[in-house]
């Protein structure tokens, strides 16, 4: 087979292409290629090597490797024996290792391949092949430090976590969680559930319906009403409330509950703190009962005090109708004795002058000019009518005075009310003997209805409940204009009694009625009431632990009811029963 | 960039022509003296007789790629090499390469001047 001249310059011209395009694709390679006789010297390198050097290409060819590529180990420039060249020149052994590449600007880190072959029958040739490794050892380090620095912070934060869960476990509080809808199933709970309620976790983790089921019967319901709205709408919700304990008795709790959200913004679980605050509650408790203690002594006091200015009022009463009283009491005496005396000498000498009258006749006939004298007189003096009058007059005088007694002896009563002592005594008794007393006054304006019901014999004061009793049956009486009815009412309803005054009188409008038991409070007309009546009463009646109740309806009347306790409850000294 | 017309008027410096194929088609007095060659001796030889051994691979390599690419990379500038001499022995030259193309095939020309070490 012959090949003419012009198909070897073709296959020239396609090996040339080939070669070509050998170079270029060879310039397109990461590494840097360099190809060099047995002297060391550059017969070829590839546009990356060019680069790496900084040389133009044409420069590098032909020139000393060793020149080209100053290597540098351990920080120390490399000794010309021991560059890969001179390596592979003492000896055919690959070789891949990394140095530093001092360049003109900058060290960077090269891995170099090198490798001695035969590239003809004849010739030998070296290749190193490096490999810029700047970046990535960077980036291993890199790599290795973050690493490293996760490590450390994955300790730190085993460590945080594992503070944190002892935080939890150690908090006063039990923390909780749970899903975030109504079946309310407990996801995580600390461990000093134990501690405080003495479950175990695993039991409240394990039955959905142990919380609720522990919560006071009592306080379920508001509980579990106040849920749905934190459910649906979020936010905090706090709630006091009873868990039982395991051993059964309730330890009161203050649960904070607290909805949290995922990024998406749906609930993603329920949040909760459960404090015990049995003891704050029981001091709460203490607290409010001496509160109420002491606002029930304030009051006390208070109504002490009005009652001592009230004492104090009365008391200066009761003297000075005392005082009158024993004033009077003497000449009273003495005129309702000359009174009687008085009374006896008129009927003497009435009855002497009936006699005279019968014997005026025989007087007549021895001495008519006396006679004359004597019808003058009688005739000028009405004899006749005084016969008659006189018996009045001392009778009438009799009962003024009497009347005057009495007043006196109840002045004397009033102002010696000290005398009093606590008795159980018939209310009934007392009722009937005060109507007795009033019957005066009511007997023109009302008809008494009396409606006893069973009572006991009552620990009190007599007198002075018969006193209250006179205040309302009299007020009673006041109230009704013309003509009425007042009904007494009684009964016992277990250790009370009570005592109602009603009347059908002109009522009482309700502005009013909280101002009735008010000292020198009245409704009458001056001169009528002192106003001191009904604010009596209302002391006595607590005096004896009582109350008075009143219902009125303007143009109806008025009913006034008296609550007593059968036996009372802590005597009131004396002194104490005296003041009143 | 000179013109093959203008590299053949000059005298004074070293100027040779090559084919497309890298074949010597044009060497002037001074270039035959610097290379001690004899007049129009050194006609159809191959570019290889000029070049040091040691760069021969890289020349073919090169040649190859300018032909395959046609993207220039030295031409137009002065390049400091070694030469080889008709006696075989090297020495530093300053060569600049120019290239044109007539009637599809290349020509290239240089001019070379000694660099005295």
């Amino acid at each position: 087979m012959h090949t003419t001249l012009s198909d070897s310059g073709d296959k020239l011209r396609g090996l040339q292409q080939t070669l070509g395009k050998m170079d270029v694709v060879l310039g397109q390679i990461d590494e840097a290629i360099v190809w060099t006789d047995m002297q060391g010297r550059v017969q070829w390198c590839n546009q990356p090597f060019d680069q790496l050097v900084g040389q133009r290409h044409i420069q590098n060819l032909g020139t000393p490797l060793i020149e080209l590529l100053p290597l540098m180990e351990d920080g120390h420039q490399l000794p010309d024996q021991e560059h890969p060249v001179s390596l592979m020149l003492a000896r055919p052994v690959d070789q891949r290792k990394i140095y530093h590449y001092q360049g003109d600007s900058q060290q960077t880190i090269v891995e170099i391949f090198s490798r001695r072959f035969s590239v003809s029958k004849t010739e030998e040739s070296i290749v190193l092949v490096i490999r810029d490794i700047t970046d990535q050892v960077a980036a291993d380090k890199q790599l290795k430090e973050t690493v490293a620095r996760l490590e450390t912070k994955g300790c730190k934060l085993a460590e945080t976590s594992t503070h944190l869960r002892y935080l939890i476990d150690n908090s006063p509080a039990i923390i909780y969680s749970a899903v975030p809808t109504g079946d309310f199933k407990i996801t995580f709970v600390s461990e000093n559930l134990r501690n405080v309620l003495e479950y175990e976790p695993h039991e409240m983790l394990g039955d959905m319906n142990f919380w609720i089921e522990h919560i006071h019967p009592d306080d379920r319901l508001a509980l579990v009403q106040r849920l749905p709205k934190l459910l649906s709408s979020g936010g905090q919700l706090t709630h006091n409330y009873r868990f039982r304990h395991r051993k059964g008795h309730y330890l009161w709790m203050h649960d904070t509950l607290r909805m949290v959200y995922d990024s998406a913004g749906q609930p993603q679980e329920l949040l909760g703190s459960l404090l015990d605050i049995t003891e704050r509650k029981e001091m709460e408790e203490t607290l409010q009962r001496e509160r109420d203690e002491q606002r029930l002594l304030i009051q006390e006091l208070s109504e002490a005090r009005d009652q001592l200015l009230q004492n104090d009022k009365m008391a200066a009463i009761g003297q000075l109708a005392a005082g009158v009283a024993h004033e009077i009491n003497n000449p009273i005496g003495y005129i309702n004795s000359n009174l009687g005396t008085l009374k006896h000498y008129v009927e003497d000498l009435l009855e002497l002058t009936e006699l005279y009258q019968v014997s005026e006749s025989s007087l007549d006939k021895k001495h008519p000019e006396l006679t004359g004298h004597i019808q003058n007189i009688k005739d000028r003096i009405d004899l006749e009518y005084i016969k008659e009058d006189l018996p009045n007059l001392v009778r009438e005088s009799q009962e003024g005075a009497e009347r005057v007694r009495r007043i006196v002896q109840d002045l004397k009563e009033f102002s010696h009310v000290d005398e009093a002592e606590w008795q159980w005594a018939d209310l009934h008794k007392g009722l009937d003997s005060t109507l007795n007393i009033v019957h005066n006054e009511l007997k023109y304006k009302a008809e008494i209805q009396k409606a006893y019901g069973e009572l006991p014999r009552v620990e009190c004061i007599a007198s002075q409940l018969n006193q209250v009793f006179m205040n309302l049956l009299v007020n009673a009486a006041h109230a009704i204009e013309k003509q009425g009815v007042i009904s007494l009412r009684t009964g016992c309803d277990g250790d009370n009694v009570w005592i109602a005054i009603e009347d059908t009188g002109t009522g009482i409008p309700a502005d009013k009625l909280t101002r009735i038991f008010e000292p020198f409070y009245t409704s009458k007309p001056v001169g009528v009431g002192t106003g001191l009546g009904l604010s009596l009463s209302y002391s006595i009646i607590k005096k004896h632990h009582g109350r008075i109740d009143v219902t009125s309806e303007v143009g109806r009347g008025s009913c006034f009811t008296i609550h007593l306790p059968v036996k009372h409850p802590g005597k009131t000294t004396q002194s104490e029963a005296s003041n009143l | 960039m000179k013109t093959m017309n203008e590299l053949k008027e000059i005298d004074d410096v070293a100027v040779v022509f090559a084919s497309q194929s890298g074949t010597i088609t044009y060497a002037n007095r001074a270039f035959n003296q610097l290379f001690g060659w004899a007049e129009g001796e050194i006609i159809s030889h191959p570019l290889d007789v000029i070049i040091p051994k040691l760069l021969q691979d890289a020349h073919n390599l090169g040649f190859a790629r300018f032909l395959s690419t046609e993207q220039p990379t030295l031409l137009g500038q002065p390049l400091s090499l070694t030469a080889r001499k008709k006696d075989e022995t090297g020495f530093k030259i300053e060569l600049t390469l120019f290239a044109e193309k007539k009637a599809d095939q290349w020509i290239f020309g240089s001019t070379i001047q000694p660099i005295a070490e």
